[in-house]
């Protein structure tokens, strides 16, 4: 079976296109092109988060906290009474699993 | 396969316990802050008027102990509704006395779902047929003991899980006491993004941290408010699941949420056949992919 033909030019090969010098060019011109507008927008854009982080920092005063309490602490889930599951696999060999949070597979 | 299971004084390994430290605000649902509503978690939960009509109290101070959202994210596996007996206050503030605890109304959400499940609970210790598939680790042959101590200086809310065979097994305690001092009122985020980006210290916020026995004598830095509690919702879920992938690697098995049309937890809605008297609102899945699916969990 004859392999399907492939591109070539004067006999070589070409699995990847060339760019062209125009290509290349292209391409700087858009990577400049957004930096200096990145550098354009970067006083503005720190001038934005500085007001968010002003907003987000401001204080609650008494009219924003009359009618909350805060509360710290520690949240914590604790194990009663663990319970192994000990299981025999379809080949004979026996293990035994500590499944502390699940009954539903016990007879 | 044959699978047999017994009880162990002493298993050959467990799971890691699970502690996660966080800040909840209690919030007078009659007066709330305006935060509350500005950020939209006044609609995911019960009004004053709905928590009173629920309780059974005609004109008691309702307050909700919650997590507050942070940018827009909420994480809240239970909030609970503190309903006080009609004539008198809410808790112990600002040198008032404090009223009595009438009701209270546990509102419980599960995880990834997100559905929600809210029912009437005596605050001084009830019993009830577990009523929401809440974690793919757990089953729905469980008996929920609640317990909820009146919000004072400190606050205390208990969950206990009793297999019908096999007893109590499980239980997720929150021990928290009132922050005081100038930072005592704010949310968790007050100290701002710039603080956290600046700010390498720590805190508490490892996962293992213990209550503290008194409140503060003093306040606690904004830096340490940020970095401690800042996006608290958004640090539980990254818990839940970092837990959820050591529980899978134990090898616990998941239990899929009970079938439509099951006579226990979800589908049974805001009726259990088991607990009929009982007062009980059902709220499904809110957010995609969930959503879709919020008639089979």
């Amino acid at each position: 079976m004859r392999a399907p033909p492939r591109a070539t030019r004067g006999g070589c090969p070409l699995p990847v296109p060339l760019l062209t010098l125009a290509q290349v060019c292209a391409l700087f011109w858009t990577f400049a092109s957004a930096l200096a507008r990145l550098a354009a927008d970067l006083p503005a854009a720190l001038l934005a988060a500085a007001a968010l982080a002003a907003r987000v920092a401001a204080p609650e005063g008494a009219a924003g906290t009359g009618g909350a309490i805060f509360y710290e602490g520690v949240v914590k889930h604790r194990r009663d009474k663990p319970v192994v599951h000990e299981f025999r696999s379809e080949r004979g060999a026996r293990g035994v699993r500590v499944f502390v949070w699940s009954f539903e597979r016990a007879p | 396969m044959v699978v047999r299971a017994r009880a162990l004084t002493h298993p050959p390994h467990l799971p890691p316990l699970f502690s996660y430290p966080v800040r909840l605000a209690l919030i007078d649902l009659d007066n709330p802050p305006p935060w509350y509503a500005a950020s939209g978690q006044a609609g995911a939960h019960l009004t004053a008027a709905a928590a009173r009509a629920a309780a059974g109290t005609a004109a008691g101070p309702v307050w909700l102990l919650t997590n507050p959202w942070a940018a827009g994210y909420a994480q809240n596996p239970i909030s609970v509704y503190y309903c006080y007996a009609d004539g008198g206050g809410g808790p112990p503030h600002g040198g008032r006395e404090g009223g009595s605890v009438k009701a209270a109304i546990a509102e419980v959400t599960n995880t990834p779902w997100g559905a929600t499940s809210s029912f009437t609970f005596d605050p001084a210790g009830d019993t009830t047929p577990k009523c929401m598939h809440v974690s793919p680790f757990m089953g729905m042959g469980n008996e929920w003991r609640l317990k909820a101590g009146p919000p004072s200086w400190r606050v205390s809310v208990r969950v206990a899980a009793t297999h019908p065979a096999h007893g109590p097994y499980f239980a997720a305690d929150l021990a928290a006491v009132r922050c005081v001092g100038d930072g005592a009122g704010a949310r968790n985020e007050r100290a701002g993004v710039g603080v956290l980006l600046r700010c390498g210290r720590g805190g508490r916020g490892r996962g293992g941290g213990r209550a503290p026995a008194t409140p503060s004598p003093t306040p606690p830095p904004s830096s340490l408010l940020h970095t401690s509690y800042g996006y608290t919702p958004h640090r539980t879920a990254a818990w839940i699941y970092r837990q959820a992938a050591a529980l899978l690697i134990k090898g616990v098995p998941l239990h899929g949420p009970p079938p439509k049309g099951s006579t226990v937890g979800a589908p049974t809605r805001s009726r259990d056949r088991r607990d009929p008297d009982r007062w009980r609102v059902w709220r499904g899945a809110v957010g995609w992919p969930w959503s879709a699916a919020a008639d089979g969990v």
